[in-house]
């Protein structure tokens, strides 16, 4: 991306108007992929996307601006620093800017078309009815100039594989790979494990769950996605300011079991949630949430450290250039326990084991949580049972969190990561956490 | 044609595609916001680009699209080879429509005043929203977080057959929340409405319905398990709908996956053409024109939806339902104005009709919990009903029920059809229902 980011961060400062605290330009260029294919039909639906643009923002005491503009050559962006209230028409494309990326070149194409074909060939001879597999790419590069800091220039990348299988009547199962480019999906690889294998909820043996109370163990590193829901959102500072989270004002206090410390680190290498900087310019870091049972601290991102007096965790991320950032949890990683999974499963009678999770979702004000499972066994004499399908996880955040009463030494990450939904913004986030035992979880069937 | 498009069109046809056609859509945006602690952010957006899709002599299509409304000849000769290379697969044949396509006048999508509305109009009209809020009922204590965002836009579509058309469109939303507090219990509630124009939606009244509200989650206590009879709010019946419609929609060659729904007065349908609707348009994606295609009537499916290619597939001809969700994005069968039609008793006639049972008024899906795509399953809040009038509030309490059976259920439709709710274009009146079931949460 052609960017003279020394000569606009020049601009930016000499024409701040008078009364503006700060300002920002943020400018992507993102190339993107997408097939989708129907086994039944076998047609993909292939698409492609180029999309370009800025976002300027203006920060004033008690009130910014922001102004975005489509697709813009270097005299577009200047006049946007110059004259942003005039913008009335997306620019007219830099041509040298232009540069075309291979993602979009026919090779990729037929290295994901392989991908997808594949990962369709694996569900063959499934008990479900349909399949769909689906694929992502993209390329996005950036580069947040601020009158503040020193220009941030950043180049992400992503692939995701996903498949959705469809029983009779029963909730869609899915599988999902996440890798930095096409080749670490593993182009021209077949998955060997049979589709009872890869969901175990679409077994034949599979019968439905338990429901009540009891033990529910999330096998490494399953449980990233539930500490995600209870923690990672209620622990974003604008929730916490708006007075919407059960933790707010709740730094320094004991607000889970002594056993678990966690943390929001961007930094670590290979992880969905991980980039040099966050969208703001500010860059990746660790920042300790809770330290044995005890709040440390929250997420923030520019606005919202303003507004506390504190500095910015590096955690305002935006899914484009069109949206505006919010504190966002990048990678979830949980500190490493004692106890060996082995001695976790055989030290619980009868429970849930649960191997992934599915859609859930949150009160913010309430710290309410509703978890699907898509993949889980019975807890037989401290054994693993027979799989399970159709249940789901309810509870309290905060009592979930005390209930935590066993950590492994297993710590793994889930390479494939999730999609996380704030706001009608989807971004990706990470996790890295050992095995988890809460003594008491709520299980319900699904849909009664 | 513009000129954009011609070149778009022309490269296509020299580098060896079948048919093209080219969506262009550009237009700016303005928007004020508030947030918890009063900050105000004024936003404004220059956004347009365009949508190029080909189809290969075997049928079939590929898509690209990029930024920018005046691409210069090289970006455009990228976008061309582009699509042209993600035309792969098995295709089918079908014709893109010709001639002229039908302009946007008359059908009430377009308002002069919100293409010029300045950042303290916008600011205005949240004020008199939020003020109204607060003066309805003394224990919302602030406006969690209010916003008012205005867009114009201009939409151009031609093809290789030598169709064109284009119309403007304007569209407004109004998103508030409100958080309440009665010392032991508090509460934030968000609503949001979306209309083509500024006389369609009154700040005051919204905020006035939207405290009522948060004041009724407020008052809400935990419901036993029971079944009864119930009123549900056009936006508790818009929820129900939703999730319906994959079902219903979900038509011509897959007849043996949709529902059987007997019973019951329901009529719906898809109406493109739906004066002032929010998905309203002169023609959809692929320039067939829109029109009004039943989907149901008293109880039975009727119709289904086709694009181009699904059309083909059935044997049908396309009922102007290939939208496109911007210009990134290829055209797919989607509903536009999709809604239960009124009947005639109002609202309070209904609580009448229902003389004990319960109305209601918030419904939130919980897919998480569903499990079963045939399954509805929903947190609610409302209040009871006793010889007709709105007794004590409850919530949030759990209903669920298979879909086919609560649409079953609905014996009334009322006179309070509604549109503008968050994400679609569906629309519903107040339904009486004869049973739900009803659980804690």
């Amino acid at each position: 991306m052609a960017v003279d980011s020394e000569h606009l961060r020049r601009m930016l400062i000499s024409l701040l108007p008078t009364g503006t605290r700060a300002a920002e330009l943020f400018v992507e260029s993102r190339h993107a992929l997408g097939i989708d294919l129907n086994a039944e039909t076998g047609a993909p639906k292939i698409v492609r996307r180029w999309e370009s643009g800025a976002h300027l923002r203006r920060f004033f005491d008690g009130r910014h601006e922001s102004f975005v503009l489509d697709a813009p050559d270097a005299g577009a962006l200047e006049s946007l620093i110059r004259h942003p209230a005039s913008i009335s028409a997306p620019g007219a494309f830099e041509e040298a800017s232009g540069t075309l990326h291979e993602l979009w070149s026919p090779g990729s194409l037929d290295r994901a078309l392989e991908i997808v074909n594949g990962a369709v060939a694996a569900a063959q001879g499934s008990p479900a009815s349909r399949c769909n597999a689906r694929l992502e790419a993209h390329v996005q590069e950036i580069v947040v100039i601020s009158t503040e800091r020193d220009t941030a220039r950043d180049t992400r990348t992503s692939a995701e594989l996903s498949l959705e299988i469809h029983g009779d009547r029963r909730a869609p199962a899915t599988m999902r790979r996440a890798a930095p480019s096409l080749a670490g999906l593993g182009a021209g690889t077949r998955d060997s494990r049979s589709t009872s294998d890869l969901f175990p909820g679409m077994a034949a043996t599979a019968t439905p769950g338990p429901s009540g109370e009891m033990p529910v163990i999330f096998v490494s590193p399953s449980g990233g996605f539930l500490l995600h829901e209870i923690c990672g959102h209620l622990l974003e500072a604008d929730h916490v300011l708006a007075g919407d989270s059960p933790f707010a004002g709740a730094r320094g206090e004991a607000i889970a079991s002594p056993l678990l410390s966690l943390a929001d680190d961007g930094s670590l290498p290979g992880l969905r949630g991980s980039a040099r900087f966050d969208d703001e310019g500010i860059p990746s870091r660790r920042t300790p949430l809770i330290v044995k049972g005890t709040l440390v601290g929250y997420l923030s991102s520019r606005l919202t450290a303003h507004a506390t007096g504190r500095i910015s965790t590096g955690n305002g991320r935006r899914q484009t250039y069109r949206d505006a950032p919010m504190p966002r949890m990048t990678n979830l990683v949980v500190d490493s326990g004692e106890t060996s999974f082995e001695e976790i499963l055989a030290s619980t009678p009868a429970g849930l084991l649960v191997h992934r999770l599915g859609r859930g979702q949150v009160d913010p004000a309430t710290g309410s949580f509703m978890l699907a499972v898509e993949s889980a066994m019975l807890v037989e004499r401290g054994r693993p049972g027979r799989p399970v399908r159709g249940v789901v996880l309810r509870g309290v955040a905060h009592q979930a969190l005390a209930a935590i009463d066993a950590v492994g030494n297993d710590v793994s990450a889930d390479p494939a990561g999730a999609m996380c939904v704030k706001e009608d913004q989807a971004i990706p986030f990470g996790t890295r956490q050992p095995t988890l035992r809460l003594s008491s979880l709520h299980v319900a069937e699904a849909g009664r | 044609m513009s000129a954009q498009a011609s070149m778009l069109l022309d490269l296509a046809r020299r580098r060896g595609a079948a048919r093209a056609d080219v969506f262009i859509k550009s237009g700016s945006t303005r928007s004020a916001a508030r947030d918890a602690a009063g900050n105000v952010v004024w936003t404004r957006t220059a956004e347009g680009g365009v949508g190029l899709r080909i189809f290969n002599d075997a049928g079939a299509c590929g898509f690209a699209s990029a930024c920018g409304t005046q691409l210069p000849a090289a970006q455009a000769g990228m976008l061309v080879d582009a699509a042209l290379d993600a035309a792969r697969g098995p295709g089918r044949r079908f014709d893109l429509p010709a001639g002229r396509a039908p302009d946007g006048r008359g059908l009430g999508i377009f308002d002069a005043r919100l293409q010029t509305a300045t950042p303290a109009d916008l600011e205005g009209i949240l004020d008199q929203a939020a003020g109204e809020a607060l003066r309805t009922d003394p224990r919302v204590r602030r406006i969690d977080s209010a916003s008012l965002t205005a867009s114009a836009s201009e939409v151009e579509l031609s093809n290789s057959r030598g169709l064109t058309g284009s119309y403007r469109q304007t569209l407004m939303n109004l998103t508030l929340g409100v958080a309440a507090s009665d010392g032991a219990r508090s509460t934030v509630l968000r609503r949001s409405r979306t209309a083509r124009t500024l006389a369609s939606i009154s700040p005051r009244l919204f905020g006035d319905e939207t405290t009522r509200l948060a004041a009724l989650v407020l008052d809400a206590r935990p419901a036993a398990t029971h079944a009864c009879a119930a009123l549900l709010s056009p936006s508790a019946a818009v929820t129900l709908l939703r999730a319906a419609a994959r079902r219903l929609l979900d038509g011509d060659d897959r007849e043996d996956t949709r529902d059987p729904v007997r019973g019951g007065p329901l009529t719906i349908v898809d109406d493109g053409r739906l004066p002032g609707g929010i998905a309203t348009a002169p023609f959809d994606g692929e320039g067939c024109p829109t029109r009004r295609t039943p989907i149901m009537s008293s109880g039975a499916l009727t119709g289904a939806l086709h694009d181009l290619e699904s059309a083909a597939r059935a044997g049908a001809a396309s009922t102007g339902n290939g939208v496109r969700a911007s210009f990134r994005e290829p055209p797919g069968r989607r509903p536009t104005n999709f809604f239960i039609t009124p009947g005639s008793a109002s609202p309070p006639e209904l609580l009448a009709r229902l003389r004990d049972g319960v109305w209601i008024q918030l419904l939130r899906p919980t897919p998480a919990l569903s499990g079963d795509p045939q399954r509805f399953c929903a947190l609610t809040t409302g209040c009871a009903v006793r010889e007709g009038a709105p007794a004590e509030a409850f919530g949030p309490a759990l209903l669920t029920g298979d879909l086919a059976d609560l649409l079953a259920a609905v014996v009334e439709a009322g006179n309070d059809l509604t549109f503008g709710f968050p994400g679609d274009a569906f629309g519903a009146p107040s339904l009486l229902l004869e049973s739900v079931r009803l659980q804690p949460a």
